[in-house]
């Protein structure tokens, strides 16, 4: 083929074009973009909450590559921390507790590389907790609280930890103070001062703590602010309402309200068998 | 001729998709012409900031807004850039008639069916307008070279050749060959003319876009999606070179000839097969009347060596093809006249014509099937979504639905979303720091967050899925899709 049997024209081509494009629309005309039927075919919707095995598994996998992978070193901390809290969440899901220990191994990696992070150490000190190790435990909620003076969570950890654990009554009453401090309704703190009362048979004080927690763990139901579950919000009301219950039948006589908070208690505790002794304990004080 | 714009054309409607492409690049475009020409400016109307574009420039996304004045469809705009992509191959005739048939029919039969070339052309993106303004530029040149004077050939060719410049950025590059070959031509008049214009043209476009980043800022940044890393040093620099000057020469340059993917071997295989003769054909074209192709990919090749790593991509490309090609057959002619002396005669045999192109004419046809199996593949792929983008999008029509109209949504693809969901959105940040993301969607007033499950990225499942486990009470599941695992979560203030 030559040059000069290569012919222009453009009629030819303009009707080519526009045959070409009327093909197309006539081909594609029912098809809209903006507004596909909804749901489309195919799709499979999911009930309940997220299926969180396989995102965690998914998460850890990316993450692990990301620690090779990544050049930008501010990031290797946070890295080997979220890398800690994906075990951490999967042990939680599946029991394994070589999960925890691997999501020791990193958090407390993520400690040593990039020290003064509150977050850090307060996660660490979660898994001392679940370990069972106190000691360490209070040790990193306390390094927690030194970094970030107003880490609540760290602050009411580091008072259960120091109460229920070394019954340092008093440093518990401290955390909790400054907890209660930053938010008056935070959950779970008025209840163990409650208890701390108690021991020391301030019962006013015991009463005051106890219906405070109550307050506080209405509110967190309805706006819940820290990752607390609902079970560990109903376990804190459950406790004061026990406890409130035996005020106003001995301290604070007042049957009305005994009965209020027995009721309440019994709406809140899961176990049948504790359901069975309110009623037996009130029974003793009120009578059937 | 004809021939192969029909083919062309064939192709191009078999592969034809009438939505817009998961890059999210061509719905960028869409939604800059759609801000043009409803008044807003030249605004990102996905970002809730509504902030002003400068990266992209002007021209292509007017062009697409412009044909928003007749539909909304996104399918009228595409057919358009197939019709150029046509044009393309006419205009590539004329301005290489003057080098013979023996180079210019296995040219037309290479670019006309390139698959890279086709690709790009069903896409709406712009690298088929800016390759019809380059080649239209030359073509209002050589008319201007022709009749000479300072009347319309000369004001058409001076406006005509800075349109690229403000098609893609890239295009800086054909200004900078333009200027050097006028020069060279002692054109100087020419020269002069085109770099007013296109001053004129910079200021303006500045002034639209309130001064805001560019690629220059990307030039010289380590990563422009991590600036903590702050700017390059000149060891980055030349590392950057290294890096993207391998991946152009040893992996996307043959690519973009061949069509198809290719393995580490058969890329550097094929790189000294096709690169050598085509090197051979861009040093013999300097003394030819195409010489203005060498300057320009020269220069465009040298620019894109210094882009930032993760932008170098085929994509680039699309606009050089014809010109390799061109280059590869010059090459082959040339390798041919030194191997056998009588091929280089001022007057050949007929013999040694019909051997000559013979063998340009095997090597046209060997890359033009090559090419073809990736135009089959596309065809059978050109099927649907996946599993993964079927669900993102049910996300956006669950959103439209259900959520208010000014709801702020933090997902993966926001211009995309924005199409079908008419809600604005944001991408989390890129971060490992959960605390940095929780802040960033809190700062972005996010209501709702798309945890997508795409195989094409892995972002969501670095970065976005601990920050949600960071602070579970924060979010609520509201939307779910098994296949894979998708989820709309409701983001609370605290």
């Amino acid at each position: 083929m030559t040059v000069s049997t290569i012919r222009k024209d453009p009629l030819f081509y303009a009707v080519l074009f526009t045959a070409w494009s009327l093909i197309l629309f006539i081909r594609h005309a029912d098809h809209h973009y903006f507004d596909t039927p909804f749901p489309s075919s195919g799709l499979e919707r999911m009930r309940g909450g997220m299926s969180k095995m396989s995102l965690l598994r998914n998460s850890l996998t990316e993450l692990q590559k990301n620690l090779i992978e990544e050049k930008n070193k501010s990031e290797k901390p946070h890295i080997l921390q979220n890398i800690g809290c994906a075990y951490y969440d999967l042990y939680k899901e599946s029991g394994d507790r070589t999960l925890l220990d691997s999501a020791l191994t990193f958090t407390y990696h993520s400690t040593v590389e990039r020290p003064g992070i509150g977050r850090f150490h307060y996660n660490l000190g979660r898994m001392f907790t679940e370990l069972g190790d106190q000691k360490r435990a209070l040790q990193q909620y306390e390094l927690a609280i030194r970094c970030e003076p107003t880490h609540i969570l760290a602050l009411s950890n580091a008072g259960t930890c120091a109460y229920f654990a070394f019954n340092e009554r008093k440093a518990a009453a401290s955390y909790f103070g400054r907890a209660l401090a930053i938010d008056s309704l935070m959950p779970m703190c008025n209840v163990i001062l409650g208890l701390i009362s108690l021991d020391e048979k301030d019962r006013h004080s015991a009463r005051i703590n106890f219906e405070k927690e109550i307050a506080a763990c209405a509110h967190a139901t309805v706006h819940n602010k820290y990752p607390l579950t609902i079970e560990s919000l109903n376990y804190a009301a459950s406790l004061a309402h026990g406890h409130l219950m035996t005020l106003y039948s001995t301290a604070f006589p007042d049957r009305n309200r005994a009965r209020e908070h027995r009721d309440a208690y019994l709406k809140l505790e899961p176990e049948q068998a504790k359901r069975d002794e309110i009623v037996k304990e009130f029974g003793r004080y009120w009578g059937r | 001729m004809k021939l192969f714009i029909l083919a062309q054309l064939i192709l191009l409607g078999f592969e034809f998709s009438p939505d817009f492409s998961t890059n999210g690049d061509d719905a960028k475009y869409y939604l800059l012409g759609k801000s043009l020409f409803s008044g807003n400016g030249y605004r990102d109307l996905f970002d809730p900031q509504n902030p002003v574009q400068s990266f992209y420039p002007p021209l292509f996304p007017g062009l697409i807004g412009f044909t928003g004045m007749f539909s909304d469809s996104p399918m009228l705009p595409k057919m358009v850039i197939g019709v150029i992509s046509a044009c393309v191959i006419l205009l590539l005739f004329y301005y290489v008639r003057p080098l013979g048939s023996s180079v210019l029919i296995p040219l037309l039969l290479v670019s006309s069916l390139s698959f890279s070339f086709a690709s790009h052309a069903t896409l709406l993106m712009s690298e088929i307008p800016y390759l019809f303004a380059t080649l239209a530029s030359l073509l209002l040149l050589e008319g201007y070279r022709r009749r000479g004077g300072l009347g319309g050939w000369f004001w058409a060719a001076a406006i005509v050749s800075v349109t690229p410049t403000f098609i893609r950025t890239v295009g800086i590059t054909f200004s900078a060959a333009w200027i050097v070959t006028t020069i060279l031509d002692k054109r100087y008049k020419q020269a002069a003319a085109h770099a007013l214009l296109l001053i004129a043209g910079m200021m303006f476009l500045r002034y639209l876009t309130e001064g805001n980043g560019s690629y220059a800022d990307a030039l010289f940044s380590k990563n422009l999606y991590d600036p903590e890393l702050g700017l390059v040093t000149v060891t980055d620099l030349v590392s950057r070179v290294g890096q993207n000057v391998s991946l152009l020469f040893f992996s996307l340059l043959p690519r973009s000839l061949l069509g198809i993917p290719l393995t580490r071997t058969m890329a550097i295989t094929a790189s000294f097969l096709l690169l050598i003769p085509a090197f051979i054909g861009w040093i013999r074209n300097f003394r030819l009347p195409t010489r203005f192709v060498s300057f320009y990919v020269f220069f465009y090749l040298g620019m894109i060596s210094f882009q930032q790593t993760q932008w170098v991509g085929e994509r680039f490309l699309i606009p050089l093809i014809p010109f390799l090609a061109l280059f590869l057959f010059l090459g082959l002619e040339t390798i041919m006249d030194r191997i056998v002396p009588s091929f280089s005669k001022p007057v050949q045999s007929s013999k040694s014509l019909r051997m000559k192109g013979g063998v340009l004419w095997f090597a046209a046809i060997g890359i033009t099937v090559i090419n073809f199996s990736g135009h089959l593949q596309s065809i059978k792929m050109n099927t649907g979504l996946p599993g993964d983008w079927k669900n993102f999008y049910s996300c956006a029509d669950w959103i439209r639905l259900n959520t208010p109209s000014d709801a702020i949504v933090v997902n993966r693809k926001p211009e995309l979303f924005y199409l079908r969901a008419q809600r604005k959105g944001f991408v989390y940040p890129f971060s490992h720091d959960v605390e940095k993301v929780i802040a960033g969607l809190q700062q972005g007033n996010a209501r709702y967050c798309v945890l997508d499950n795409f195989s094409w990225t892995n972002t969501s499942a670095r970065y976005l899925f601990p920050a949600i486990l960071s602070h579970p009470e924060r979010f609520k599941v509201v939307y779910s899709l098994r296949n894979p695992d998708t989820y709309i979560l409701e983001f609370r203030s605290p």
